[in-house]
């Protein structure tokens, strides 16, 4: 039997979880965020309930049916072109008063709209008591309390969504924008009923409204309209700034006038979150105390790892031991040993950190501390010549590079956006850490920890800095103001924590899996052949190609191998290591991979500092370069990125092995 | 305006004095502008970074001390916060301890030979624990809101 299809928009405001709403519908795990701006393009899951198939579609959060940024647009234009079966607007209940001016402008829209009350827990926690029976009475809309993150009244959000699509009834409220107003709106209205097309497309009133707030997307919907030259000459005489702040005020006025009559809602003059950040935010302190959180977690990344990475070393040296005794065919015991063992287990060796560090980016995110980040940073970065806001996707930038460009679609001016989009490669990735914790840890002992942490900030200062360099001579102007909401501080969930700890860590065992053993055994064949020679030797064909490109990082005391191993990360980062490993044959009679590096003359504490500062700045992956140019819309953008951070890579690089040389006689 | 957290002002201030003494110490220390058995080598060991961090905390402590001078309410908060970075730090340097200690004991792995257990305990860790006693014996006190 077929199964009806509805489809199921969920919308509303950015942080109001949405995300979180979506993953317990479709049990899917995407990506959620104790910040605004973290979906970016509409995601969408199935879930089979009750004999119906439903299409849930997560959209980017929006203040208003008004857009102004690419996520906003794209949350916009999917309910009101897609037109989706079911609306559900997901209402922060902390915060009703602003979730529910895009509730008045959903309302508008004649379509089947369902309001889901989230985060309920947390408001009567504080206090609030909303009545649903008068709060559905007032609006005419359904209404269902829900508290995703912990899965309660999601069953009954499916029920209301099945019953709302076999129902005729779509919501539909009017808001009375005065006498001048409705005036305006009722000659548009008529004008437009002209046109069947039009008005078989878009709600007549909705459509006369947005025409009267002067919204340029409205207006291109009349472009092929013979209507069009008649709207234009009505508009003309009209002052339409004044007309769209008259309405935002009624809208205001509307809710203003519900909210008593369906509960209180408690407004604390204090409250604890904003005592905390009285503290966190502080001008004095706040990046202080932003640095010391970082400097704990990549300690805590480096020390706590230690004991699980040595386990995972034990493993595979006897595994590479067992091959090397085991196999007698030489050919295959190197590609084994020499190659995967070596390779594979180098990178898979970091694991536990990729874990931890993930593990605790979660938890610090999930408290909310992470979005007083964007905040702390907002006066520094502005003076650089970007907004505070392109903080969160830098800080994105930490987990994966892919993501975090995409998430530039957060910001509303294309200057910010194209600026934040080339420098944000230059905050350092988890598929980095491996490069970090093998070098740090084999040259520099117990201060690793404060090495990685010095490596991150040296990546937060070049990427501010690069923003002031392109704002000063490519984008000139002035960065957007920026206006962001901080969610209240919450004790975070260990669950969610784990939870996505697993799913950014698993990401990388897949990676381990797929391209970085197919990045080592590439070496391997290269290493390996023409028959004859030693393996790994400079008469290698990867030998060949490494010495042909060795002159180019000889002056940062690099030989070939660290060249060919740069070179490979293109692919993916990790192969940096696997490249290492695989190159410097470092099976069960080298023993491991740092004694082999600490016994090698070319690898001094000065080289080893300097191969981590270009693997942070230098060209990102191959995934992250493709983003680039998808999300500029440009070749010449990702051309510019790609050779920019490789040029600043290499002269840090230079100086950090010039000054180390010094400082670590 | 009297103050009415006396209590609160001089443990702020008693905490921030002995916060910002330790990284002193040990950001001294890490510099060579000390000599290592000052105090003792074990109990304060020389630590650049680590030292900046107990000076933060200590910032944070002494801001609140001021705050409570002008008998601002504000005070609380940076009391509040000064605790939750104090057991923060305190509990990273304990996973680090444990670490440590499978490291020399469980896997007998390298560079860990001379590990002690006395050598593992940082004035973030003790100063951590002494704090979260002091927080264990107030949280209503500090409690930001009823």
């Amino acid at each position: 039997m077929a199964k009806d299809k509805i489809r199921v928009a969920l919308t509303g405001n950015p942080n109001v979880g949405k995300t979180t709403v979506f993953n317990a519908i479709t049990g899917a795990k995407q990506k959620v965020g104790n910040w605004p701006g973290v979906t970016v393009e509409k995601k969408i899951g199935i879930k089979e309930y009750a004999g119906h198939s439903l299409e849930i579609v997560d959209l980017p959060g929006t203040y208003s049916l008004t857009a102004y940024s690419a996520d906003e647009i794209v949350a916009r234009d999917y309910i009101i072109e897609e037109k989706p079966g079911i609306v559900v607007q997901i209402l922060d209940s902390m915060n009703l008063e602003r979730n529910l001016y895009l509730s008045t402008q959903l309302m508008e829209m004649d379509t089947k709209l369902i309001f889901a009350l989230n985060m309920s827990d947390l408001a009567e926690k504080r206090g609030d008591k909303i009545d649903l029976s008068m709060f559905e009475k007032l609006l005419g809309v359904t209404l269902v309390r829900t508290t995703a993150s912990e899965g309660e009244g999601i069953n009954s959000l499916l029920d209301a969504i099945i019953s709302k699509a076999s129902s005729d009834m779509s919501s539909s409220h009017k808001i009375g924008y005065g006498e001048e107003i409705e005036d305006r709106i009722s000659i548009l209205e008529k004008i437009i009923s002209e046109d069947k097309a039009l008005v078989s497309k878009y709600p007549s009133r909705w459509l006369s409204i947005k025409l009267l707030e002067g919204d340029e997307n409205a207006f291109s919907k009349l472009s092929s309209s013979s209507i069009q030259p008649v709207v234009e000459r009505f508009l003309s005489g009209l002052d339409l700034e004044e007309y769209e702040a008259e309405m935002a005020d009624k809208r205001y006025e509307f809710i203003s006038k519900i909210l008593p009559q369906v509960g209180n809602t408690c407004v604390e003059d204090v409250s604890a979150s904003d005592m905390i950040d009285k503290v966190i935010t502080n001008r004095y302190l706040g990046i202080p105390i932003f640095l010391s959180l970082m400097w704990g977690m990549f300690e805590l990344t480096f020390t706590f790892a230690t004991p699980f990475m040595e386990l995972i070393d034990m493993f595979f040296a006897f595994l590479a031991e067992v091959i090397a005794t085991n196999l007698e065919t030489a050919w295959l015991a190197s590609l084994l040993g020499d190659g995967i063992v070596a390779g594979a287990g180098a990178v898979m060796s970091f694991v536990p950190n990729i874990f931890i560090l993930f593990f605790l980016l979660a938890l610090l995110e999930d408290s909310g501390y992470l979005a007083r980040a964007a905040f702390i940073m907002d006066r520094l970065m502005h003076s650089m010549g970007i907004q505070g806001k392109s903080f969160i996707p830098m800080l994105m930038g930490f987990g994966c590079t892919v993501p975090a460009v995409m998430a530039t679609r957060t910001l509303e001016d294309e200057k910010d956006r194209l600026i934040t989009m080339l420098v944000t490669p230059f905050m350092s990735c988890g598929a980095r850490i491996p490069v970090y914790v093998l070098l740090a840890g084999t040259f520099f002992g117990r201060q690793a920890g404060s090495i990685i942490f010095g490596l991150y900030v040296l990546g937060i200062i070049v990427a501010i800095l690069s923003a002031r360099l392109f704002r000063t001579f490519i984008f000139k102007g002035t960065p957007s103001s920026f206006i962001m909401e901080l969610p209240p501080y919450h004790r975070p969930s260990p669950g969610n924590s784990i939870k996505y700890m697993w799913n950014q860590g698993s990401l990388y065992l897949k990676r381990v899996g797929s391209v970085i053993v197919g990045g080592v055994v590439a070496i391997w064949l290269l290493a390996y052949f023409p028959q004859g020679v030693e393996y790994g030797s400079a008469e290698s064909y990867i030998g060949s190609l490494g010495k042909l490109i060795e002159p180019l990082v000889s002056p940062l005391g690099f030989d070939w191998k660290i060249a060919i191993s740069l070179i490979f990360g293109f692919v993916a980062k990790e192969v940096v290591i696997g490249s290492l490993g695989t190159l410097y044959g470092t099976g069960a009679d080298e023993g491991m991979l740092s004694s082999v590096l600490l016994a090698d003359p070319v690898f001094t504490p000065a080289v080893a500092l300097g191969l981590m500062v270009f693997t942070l700045l230098y060209v990102p992956c191959i995934g992250a370069v493709a983003v680039i140019k998808k999300e500029s819309g440009s070749w010449k953008w990702m051309l510019f990125s790609a050779s920019y951070s490789t040029a600043v890579a290499w002269i840090l690089s230079f100086v950090t092995v010039k000054i180390g040389n010094i400082i670590f006689v | 305006m009297e103050n009415k957290n006396k209590t609160l002002t001089y443990f702020t201030l008693l905490w921030g004095v002995t916060y910002l003494a330790f990284g002193s110490f040990q950001v001294l220390k890490g510099f060579g502008l000390l000599p290592l058995d000052f105090i003792s080598q074990d109990l304060v060991p020389p630590e650049i970074a680590g030292g900046l961090v107990l000076v933060i905390v200590s910032a944070v402590y002494l801001y609140g001390t001021i705050e409570f001078s002008r008998a601002s309410f504000e005070g609380k908060a940076y009391a509040y916060v000064g605790i939750v970075l104090s057991l923060l730090f305190g509990g990273l340097y304990f996973l680090t301890f444990i670490a440590d200690l499978i490291n020399a004991w469980v896997l007998a792995a390298d560079g860990f030979e001379e590990w002690t257990p006395i050598s593992g305990i940082k004035p973030a860790l003790y100063l951590g624990l002494l704090s979260l006693i002091v927080y264990a014996a107030w949280e209503k006190t500090l409690r930001l809101q009823d």
